[in-house]
């Protein structure tokens, strides 16, 4: 328990880690914020410095930039109308109306407090489930990690956008793409065209780079000469009465926030929206109507999308399996530092899991910090013209794939799937589903085939296997309720059974 | 009626690329261990290649309906998808890579920077390099010095110019 208490301390006393957190705090709330950049771009490119440090300075850099960049993506959705992130798109619908009517500052003050609130609800409630859902895990067998993996897979429907076709090709993609290498278990080469230079894989982080970082720069081109709006700024902390009267409305959307963070396959953006929807049907009267600048409209999405920061950790770290794209990326980044994400994590490694719940309420503090000073500072970021901001972001690239493994190659991965990123983006090819598949194939991979070992090559026996196991069993159904969900066919009966009742 | 959507300049010979790659990427899994064992090592690659073929099929029959719009061909994709200065920029991009490796991170950088300030801000070359130069500096400084990156040296003795700086400030602290 005192080891706890000391890890859960540590990043609060030593001055390094209280600097890496706030600075990791800082930029995550400024790249989320900056439009075009988001924070799956932020962790991807800033994550990659940090490959050659010791683990806990990382994990403190990591646990502010992601925390900070949820949150940035709200400011931009204020003033600009344009979200910062995915998660703020919510935000935007009333946000941008207050902005609009001169409550631009007040709006900002909202959201930062309701963020720091709903982040702290997700943090308390990772820090009492996660030993819980651990203690449970410990109990999975290599079958069950394989469902797991393919639980994480479902998160490309929510990922896919319009076209689901486009979706399952990306995440396929992935796949193929983690796959290439020698076989960890047999050495077999896979995909390496006899290329000896591929017998490591392609890192991940470099796909990542290129996919979320140059690509969107790239993209960033066609908008070369669009102005910033410019916003006037007025009171930024909200008056008391507010935080009182939204206190019960942002507590139960900061509750929905942290279990759909949690479930995987939906993360940030997708609570934000459902907080949203929730505050419009419990809400009776709103002072002014939802999408006019209605407040309840801007508190409940962002006390959910914060909040959901750390339901997502508990997926993470529990089980191994991305609850969005950027615990995608920091699961990769965790392998890179020695670190198995999973079941065994809490039981080999508590004090990671104390860490980095220290790390995730300090960083929580430096977003209330940051997030109401310095204002003047960020509208002058914001407006920093594209053709300053797509050279450095190219150059960061570029650097970030380098400091990999200082190796070259890994910038020629990161341009070729930046260019690739670019196109698919570009024809409507989700790009997060192939960040999903990269860094799923290994759990699925190896766990389907130690499965089918035991289950002496024989199908039957393997599904007989999950069928007799409560646990194996659950995970199955899980799989397939959302998988149908997903699929047309479930759209099309809900349509058809709407139809009728109209009628 | 309804109205047949439009596919944009490119698509179609997009959707044929990515069916094509998945074809030959489904051929090379099939190579591995083809289906000797379910555990074997191509079982998952022949898996994940399969899901590519068939999505992309699905994507590409998909797009092949569609209509083709006024400005499709090679014409419309340069004008909307490729257009010159994102072809330049990746080019300088390349070129950034190379020299990246061999003259080293500043010089490289140096000359990346200016080069995409001007091409993308169209202003005086002189504000292009001044603003290369303070933002060289400052990535320098966040990323070589305070984060630790290692970078390639190339031909500045940067390695001596950092030891240089932290002995300056060890001096600077011991006085």
């Amino acid at each position: 328990m005192s080891e706890a208490v000391q890890y859960f301390l540590m990043s609060w006393v030593d001055p390094q880690l209280l600097f890496l957190v706030a600075a990791g705090t800082f930029s995550g709330i400024y790249i989320g914020a900056i439009p075009g950049l988001s924070v799956t771009m932020a962790v991807s490119i800033l994550i990659s410095f940090t490959f050659s440090w010791d683990i806990l300075p990382a994990l403190s850099l990591i646990a502010g930039i992601y925390m900070g960049g949820v949150y940035g993506g709200s400011r931009t959705a204020i003033l600009l109308n344009i979200p910062g992130a995915p998660s703020a798109i919510a935000t935007a619908l009333d946000g941008y109306p207050l902005a609009q009517r001169g409550e631009a500052g007040e709006a900002i003050g909202l959201s930062t407090i309701m963020s720091f609130f709903g982040g702290l609800i997700g943090i308390v409630v990772l820090a009492v489930a996660a030993p819980v859902v651990s203690e449970f895990t410990i109990m999975f067998q290599p079958r069950d990690y394989m469902l797991l993996g393919l639980i994480g897979l479902l998160l490309v429907g929510a990922l896919s956008g319009d076209s689901l076709g486009k979706g399952i090709f990306a995440g396929a993609l992935g796949l193929t793409i983690g796959a290439v290498g020698l076989d960890p278990l047999t050495a077999q080469e896979r995909f390496t065209f006899g290329q000896e230079m591929l017998w490591n894989g392609i890192s991940p982080i470099s796909v990542m780079i290129g996919m979320f970082g140059l690509a969107e720069a790239l993209n960033q081109l066609h908008h070369i000469d669009t102005q910033a709006v410019k916003q006037k700024i007025g009171r930024i902390i909200p008056p008391w009465r507010d935080l009182r009267r939204y206190f019960g409305l942002s507590a139960q959307s900061a509750g929905l926030g942290v279990v759909i963070g949690a479930l995987p396959g939906t993360g940030g953006d997708i609570a934000a929206l459902m907080a949203y929807d929730h505050a419009k049907r419990v809400t009776r009267d709103p002072e002014v109507p939802f999408g006019k600048g209605a407040k309840e409209g801007l508190v409940a999405p962002e006390a959910a999308n914060n909040a959901a920061v750390g339901g997502a950790y508990i997926p993470m770290l529990t089980l191994g399996i991305p609850g969005d794209a950027v615990t995608a990326i920091i699961i990769g980044a965790l392998y890179i530092h020695g670190l198995n994400p999973g079941p065994m994590l809490l039981v080999e490694r508590p004090e990671m899991f104390w860490f980095t719940i220290g790390n995730l309420i300090l960083a929580d503090i430096f977003l209330l910090v940051f997030g109401l000073t310095g204002i003047r500072l960020f509208t002058k970021m914001v407006e920093m013209p594209k053709g300053v901001l797509i050279p450095l972001i190219t150059l960061l690239s570029v650097v970030g794939a380098y400091a990999i493994n200082n190796s070259v190659t890994d910038v020629w991965w990161m341009l070729g799937f930046g260019v690739l990123g670019y196109i698919m983006r570009f024809y409507g090819y989700p790009v997060g589903p192939v960040i999903l598949g990269v860094i799923l194939t290994r759990l699925i991979d190896e766990n389907w085939r130690r499965a089918i070992i035991s289950s002496r090559e024989s199908l039957g026996d393997f599904m007989l296997g999950i069928l007799t196991s409560p646990l194996s069993l659950v995970l199955f159904l899980f799989i397939l309720m959302v998988a149908i969900g997903q699929t047309p066919i479930w759209t099309r009966l809900r349509s058809r059974r709407r139809k009728v009742r109209p009628s | 009626m309804s109205k047949v959507p439009t596919r944009q300049p490119g698509e179609l010979p997009v959707a044929m690329l990515f069916f094509a790659i998945s074809l030959a990427l489904l051929y090379s899994a099939y190579g591995i261990s083809g289906f000797s064992a379910l555990s074997g090592p191509g079982t998952f690659p022949l898996a994940a290649t399969s899901i590519m073929v068939v999505s992309s099929a699905s994507v590409l029959l998909r797009t092949a309906r569609m209509r083709a719009g006024d400005d499709a061909g090679a014409a419309g994709f340069f004008d909307h998808v490729m257009p010159p200065l994102l072809g330049i920029f990746i080019g300088l991009i390349a070129v950034y890579a190379v020299l990246f490796a061999s003259a080293g991170f500043l010089i490289a950088s140096l000359v990346f920077l200016t080069a995409g300030f001007h091409l993308l801000r169209r202003r005086h070359l002189a504000g292009s390099i001044l603003l290369a130069i303070v933002s060289l500096v400052v990535v320098y400084v966040v990323f070589r010095l305070v984060f630790k990156v290692i970078l390639p040296e190339g031909i500045v003795p940067e390695g001596e110019l950092v030891a240089m700086i932290g002995r300056l400030l060890s001096g600077g602290a011991a006085q």
